[in-house]
This record gives structure tokens, sequence and C-alpha cells, in this order.
């Protein structure tokens, strides 16, 4: 147990511009998840009841659009960081540090589903496990699929002015079911996955601080750790923040 | 392996049952609505109505003289000992209406249902079909109320129309216009009879006839814009006539199949995946098992 003396030392996860972007995606994604399930349910009780909170179906239109607009912000943002990140400070886009899928991720989704049906140990992740990375690649993709689906959506004249009609409707479809498929796998899975877990119930900090304790870095990501590690001999320095 | 076999079948299961029934989207449980045809009069609500302040002698004279308008009508026969048993609705003299509501009147004869009225009277459709509509069958004439908003007409008419047409109706729902309008009460979204016209009732099935309905509202709509398909239903669609239509309404169709499949097998196998994985910590957390390295 640590005490006041022995301050718990912590590894650096999430930078501030991570952290305000999940904040920014995180209530953007709520947002568009409240207004968009109350307009394709707008027969249930609970559809019209938020479609009343925000002042009818234009409104909710709006507010929709709104959080469109936030949340694919965000994506913007963050591609704009990669770019910077990679031209300019020099930095690598790939590798053990990065959300780049590696061989060692189907090797480890490989090892935990033995591990899951107790035919293995537990995988010994790295920075990011292949479920974080899924997590991060579907919201990257299904950000822009989201976008140009509802783009078609929000400005259907202009669309058809060189695509066929038809399409119009394609992108309602496209639109719903994933929206279906995010809201079950985010707001279940990924919430699930980051904060309910035995492991880590009731609640993951470091997305929030933006820091992690080095016990739970042992213990969550033991590949990160011996990174960590075998960095620090070989600079014959400390290694961590 | 047994029992590896039936945890596979739980997940399976489970994954079904949290994603079954969110493709139906709005139900179709509010479209009945048509009132049956009855020959008796509730005085109560027709005083209500409309037409409270006329006398029945004015919709129901005596006797038409011979060459007076609708004069071929003939007042059933009450001896008969199936007269209540008919159809009043075949039974009225609808030209009286005309008397009154020249406009409409003259639009219905130019309309679709007058059309199918036409054909049905050359080849008597047969019993069980539904019948061409005369003015009875969509405005009660003792029961219709005047005066109602634009949102009470819209919505009675997603009830009425769709008594014949249902699954119109219920494509409309699940429309951006039918969620507007008839679901939250926008009554700048169209409601039936915005784009269909009120009694000319016609076909959009051509989208060269169709995007002079879109233009009312949406005025920059390009010619491309009217292949979108507002009804996204293989009812009522012949596969000569209708052939461009029933392409594109196979083509939404079957994306919408697939893309049910992929989110059910993705977000099935998630949920599996996650759903043992959490019993598999838990079990490692109850009996105090460290990691295995």
């Amino acid at each position: 147990m640590k005490n006041n003396q022995q301050v718990t030392q912590m590894v650096k996860r999430f930078s501030v511009l991570q952290r305000t972007l999940h904040w920014v995606v995180m209530l953007g994604f709520i947002g568009l998840g409240l207004t968009g399930f109350s307009l394709a349910y707008s027969d249930q009780w609970w559809g019209q009841a938020v479609a009343w909170l925000v002042g009818g179906a234009s409104h909710l239109g709006w507010v929709h659009r709104a959080c469109a607009v936030a949340t694919y912000g965000a994506v913007v943002v963050h591609l704009l960081w990669l770019a910077y990140f990679k031209l300019v400070l020099g930095g690598r886009l790939t590798g053990a540090d990065s959300m780049f899928p590696t061989a060692k991720d189907f090797s480890d989704l490989a090892a935990h589903l033995k591990y899951i049906f107790a035919a293995g140990p537990a995988p010994r992740f790295g920075r990011f496990s292949y479920l974080e990375k899924a997590d991060y690649w579907a919201v990257l993709i299904g950000m822009n699929t989201m976008g140009i689906t509802g783009l078609v959506m929000w400005f259907p004249e202009w669309f058809s002015s060189f695509l066929p009609g038809y399409l119009i409707n394609l992108a309602m479809i496209l639109h719903f079911y994933e929206a279906v498929l995010a809201v079950a796998i985010k707001f279940v899975v990924h919430v699930y996955t980051a904060h309910l877990r035995p492991e880590v119930f009731p609640l993951e900090k470091n997305i929030f601080s933006g820091y992690e304790p080095i016990d739970r870095l042992k213990h969550e990501r033991p590949a990160q750790w011996e990174a960590l590690q075998a960095a620090a001999e070989g600079s014959g320095g400390e290694g961590v923040q | 392996m047994k029992r590896r076999r039936k945890t596979l079948w739980g997940a399976a299961l489970l994954a079904l049952v949290f994603t079954a029934g969110l493709p139906a989207g709005p139900g179709a449980a509010a479209l009945k609505g048509a009132e049956p045809s009855t020959w008796f009069v509730d005085m109560g609500r027709f005083n209500q109505g409309a037409h409270a302040s006329l006398t029945c002698g004015q919709c129901h004279p005596k006797h038409l003289k011979a060459g007076q308008k609708g004069s071929q009508f003939k007042h059933p026969d009450i001896t008969s000992p199936r007269y209540l048993k008919a159809p009043v609705r075949r039974e009225y003299n609808y030209h009286l209406c005309a008397d009154c509501h020249r406009t409409a009147w003259k639009r219905y004869l130019g309309g679709a249902h007058a059309e199918a009225m036409r054909r049905q009277a050359q080849d008597p459709p047969k019993a069980g079909a539904l019948l061409a509509p005369t003015c009875a069958d969509c405005h009660n004439p003792h029961y219709i109320l005047g005066g109602r908003d634009r949102l009470a007409l819209g919505r009675r008419q997603v009830r009425v129309c769709g008594s014949c047409h249902p699954a119109q109706a219920a494509t409309y729902r699940q429309s951006y216009h039918g969620k507007a309008a008839a679901n939250l009460g926008n009554t700048r979204a169209a409601f039936c009879t915005d784009c269909h016209g009120a009694h000319t009732a016609v076909s959009l099935k051509d989208p060269t006839v169709a995007i002079q309905a879109c233009r009312r509202c949406h005025l920059d709509a390009p010619p491309n814009f009217a292949q979108m398909v507002m009804h996204p239903t293989l009812a009522g669609l012949d596969p000569k006539r209708d052939a461009g239509k029933l392409w594109r309404v196979n083509l939404i169709l079957t994306v919408g199949m697939i893309m049910f499949v992929i989110v059910l097998v993705v977000v099935g196998s998630y949920y599996g995946h996650h759903l043992l994985w959490m019993l598999r910590e838990l079990h490692h957390k109850i009996r105090k098992h460290g990691h295995e390295e």
C-alpha cells in the first residue's frame, strides 16, 4: 500500500491533446447517439421526449449536426497532429508505441482467445493492446464513413447533382446500421474493456489524468514495461518519469 | 469440448437477444384507422362534424328525377333480405358531394383513384381485393371534422392512406419525412398529400414525374434527386411496368440485409469475446490466481 512518503510512480500514457480530444469525441458521440437514435426511433416515447427537450425535429437535426462537426473536428485535429508529429517533430507513426497494427497484435488475439478458453497464459500486451487498437481504428474509420453518409443526408440536393439519387437511400441505411454498430461497440464494449472489466473496475483514470501507476502498468502491459526497462538500462537513465 | 460448444451457443444467443429487433424500426401499430362501413349514424358525433349544419335531406334526397345528375343511382331495395348487409359506401350517389366540393370532385375524377374506379367498373375485382375508393372511403361524411390544422390532417392521412397502402405508410414513417412530420410534429416536412396530391393521388414511381413533387420543397433538386426511393417496399410494384424502381428497391433492401448481418456478426463476436473474457477474469479474481506468466 502506498502512503504519503512513497508517491506512486507514474508513467505518462496520454498527452493533453489526446485527453482533450477524448473528451470531445466522448461528449460528441453521446450527443450524436442520443439525437440520432431519437430520430430513428421517433415513434417511441423516449425518442419524442428527447426531441421535445431540444425543441422539435429540426432542432434535433441541428444538435446532431453540431455534435457531428465537433466530433469530426477532433478527427481532423488528430490527423493534423499526426502530420505535425511525423513531419516537424520527426516522430515515428509505427512501432510498439504507436497505434499501427503489428504482427504481435494478431498473435496477441490468438493468445487472448486461448487464455479466455483457459488454454494458455494471458498475452503480454504492449503499450496499446489489439483491443485498444481496434477501438482506435474503428473510431478513425467509422468517423469518416459516418461523416460521408451524414453529409450525403445533410446536402442531398448537391450530392444528387452528380450521383444517382438512390445513393441517399443507401447513405441512410449505412448510417443507421453503422450507428447501431458504433453504439453497440463503443457504449458497451469500449466502456467495458476500458473501465468495467474486473481487472479495472470501476474506472480507468489514465485517459482523464494522462498517467498510469507503474504497478498497474507492470500488470496490464508487461511488454511495455519490459521495453521501458530495456530503454532505461540502455541509456543508463531512469526510463520512468 | 461439450462445455465449450455450449458456451459458444450461449454467446450466439446473447448476441441475438441484444441485436434482434433493432432494424425493425418504427412499428406500424398506429396505422389502423379506417372506420367500418355501417348503416347507422351516431348523431352525437355527427353534430360535432363539419357537416353538422346540413340536414339529412341535403345529402340524401328522396327521389332524383330522370335525367337529373346521378339519377342512375337507385335507393337500395329495403325489402331485400340482404339490404343492411350491402356495403353502404358502394351504394351512395357521390355526385351529390360535387354540389359543394366542386374542385375536389374534379381533381378526383382526373386522379389515380377514379382511374382505378373506371378500371374496376370494366373488370370487376376478385372477392377480397381492395376496391377503388369513393369519397367516403377516405372522408367519413357523417363524422368528418372541419378546421383541423396541418399536423392533425397529416397524421390522419398516414392513418387513412395507410389503411389501403400499409407498406407505403410504414416506409413513410421510416423515412425522414415521416419521422419529422408524423412522429415529431414538424409541419414543414411532407405528409402523404404534399407529394401525391390530395384528390389526384398520383403515383410517383417514375422519377421524371416525381421530381415535380420534390421541387415543391427542395427547390434546387436536380433530376437525379427523384431517383431516391421514398417507399422502399416491393408492395404494388409491377415487374414490367416498374422495372426501374424495382431494381432500386431491391438494391436498397439487399444492402440493408447485408448491413444487418454484418452488425449481427461483429457485435455478436465482440460481445461473445468480452463475455467469456469477463468470466475468465472473474475466475482469476475469485480464485485469487495470479496472472499466469
